[in-house]
């Protein structure tokens, strides 16, 4: 049986992609691939929930990560994103996806928190790959010894990137 | 001896000209002489006629080479003047594209107008209802009703009347309910004709990239953070949907898809050369695209009637 909460006014796909902070045609790709499209592009509550299950959707910051003294902004996403990554296991081959990285963060934050993540995925420190639910991205087993230095001791090859920062 | 005979050697036993006169060498020597004189002359005349005729021929030969020159030249004129008509064509086209896209954008943004106002009355409308006192009774009521705490330990007819009651509860919600959900209703406006226009990159070869153009400002994807629900939006999102059940038909629903602006419209530009191309792809396309416009309530209460189009490889181009 339907809830009333789910009857009553239901989110266009362009809302519920704004509460989930994900654009609406990546939102799209995953509907449609988990053949969750609705007929009419809404989605009540428990519509909603089982998409952001189908695609993984996960929020990882309630504030923005701490800058500790004389870092700076970089270098303090650097240190938080690759902690995270590490601590939920995305290490190949295992993998998440990229917006999850910048969800809950402010829009500044997370503009910040995307070149940190293009400089890892440049300096090879994470890899990124194309799936059939949207861009995803890992620690590829190659880096993980390094990475693994970085978030325990603050040491490792990718100091380096952390540096540039 | 017929001395214009060609074969008129003198020879010894035969009969000269004169007949019946013996023959004698001087008249035979003299008959030859004339003989000569006159083949002579009628070889001459023979040379000079066949000079003439040479140089006739050789006046025609002229002609006919200076024909062949000027047909040669007329042929690739029209040849250049061919290989330019594929260049005008595809100039015209793309101007035709860019002025159709520019003409439906504007009078989508009309219609926007329109369903903009009427999402807005609606919403107001539907404020007031769901404000008036018998409504938030009905509402909670149906919240009551539907509440399954402790409904195991009552008896069997206790339930089955709860439900019926909450079933007549729900009969004079629902059309509140719909009403709410409806898309806004513009069916009394004339019919407005939209294309959504395709094509496959490189011009030649394996196709690479499918490009799609939907008449709608190309900032909706940017925006996408702040906008508020419209039709422009609800018609793109249809037109994605499309595309990406297209993408996962054919098994590419990993093909990365960017969104770029196109003389002013939003255009799709989908990734394929990591996967294989159908050679159905552009029917396999169209058949999604009716099989959506017939699902798609808010653009039939829109009027907005889309259509999908096919044009050359390559004529919509993205710089990347």
């Amino acid at each position: 049986m339907k809830e009333l909460r789910d009857v009553q006014q239901r989110s266009s796909i362009g809302k519920l992609a704004q509460e989930l902070e994900m654009h609406p045609f990546d939102l799209l790709r995953v509907v449609v691939g988990e053949n969750l499209l609705s007929a009419d592009l809404r989605y009540g509550p428990t519509e909603a929930s089982r998409v952001v299950h189908a695609a993984g959707l996960e929020a990882w910051w309630d504030v923005p990560p701490r800058r500790r003294p004389g870092e700076t902004q970089g270098q303090a996403l650097m240190q938080a994103v690759l902690g995270a990554m590490f601590s939920r296991g995305v290490i190949e081959p295992h993998s998440a996806r990229a917006d999850n990285l910048f969800r809950g963060l402010d829009p500044e934050t997370r503009a910040a928190m995307r070149r940190v993540v293009n400089a890892l995925i440049r300096a090879g420190v994470l890899t990124s790959s194309m799936t059939a639910k949207g861009l995803s991205v890992t620690i590829p087993a190659g880096t993980l010894e390094s990475v693994r230095s970085f978030v325990e001791e603050g040491s490792g090859g990718v100091v380096e990137v952390w540096r540039a920062l | 001896m017929n001395v214009t005979s060609p074969e008129g050697a003198p020879v010894r036993g035969t009969t000269g000209p004169d007949s019946g006169q013996p023959p004698s060498l001087p008249q035979a020597l003299e008959s030859l002489l004339r003989w000569r004189e006159g083949a002579e002359v009628a070889v001459v005349g023979a040379l000079e006629d066949i000079s003439l005729e040479e140089e006739d021929v050789g006046r025609q030969l002229a002609e006919v080479s200076r024909q062949v020159k000027a047909l040669a030249a007329l042929r690739a004129e029209q040849e250049a003047l061919r290989a330019g008509l594929g260049r005008e064509q595809r100039r015209l086209e793309l101007e035709a594209v860019r002025s159709c896209l520019a003409d439906e954008r504007r009078a989508l943004a009309e219609r926007n107008f329109l369903w903009n106002a009427a999402a807005r009355l609606r919403e107001s409308t539907l404020q007031e209802r769901l404000a008036d006192p018998e409504t938030a009774a009905l509402i909670a009521d149906w919240e009551r009703l539907s509440s399954t705490e402790a409904l195991g330990s009552l008896p069997f007819s206790y339930r089955q009347a709860r439900a019926e009651q909450r079933d007549k509860v729900w009969s004079r919600l629902a059309p509140l309910l719909a009403a709410a959900n409806a898309p806004p209703d513009l069916r009394d406006q004339p019919a407005l004709g939209c294309s959504v226009v395709l094509a496959t990159e490189p011009a030649e070869g394996r196709p690479e990239t499918l490009v799609v153009v939907i008449p709608v400002p190309a900032t909706i994807s940017k925006e996408w953070a702040t906008r508020e629900d419209d039709l422009l939006g609800f018609l793109s999102w249809r037109v994605v949907s499309v595309l990406f059940m297209l993408l996962r038909e054919i098994d590419a629903l990993d093909a990365p898809l960017r969104s770029v602006d196109l003389h002013g419209s939003l255009a799709l530009t989908v990734w394929l050369g990591d996967h294989t191309v159908p050679e159905d792809l552009q029917e396999r396309t169209l058949d999604l695209f009716q099989a959506m416009t017939a699902e798609a309530t808010e653009l039939e209460y829109a009027a907005v009637e889309l259509y999908a189009m096919w044009v050359s490889p390559g004529l919509l181009a993205t710089e990347s």
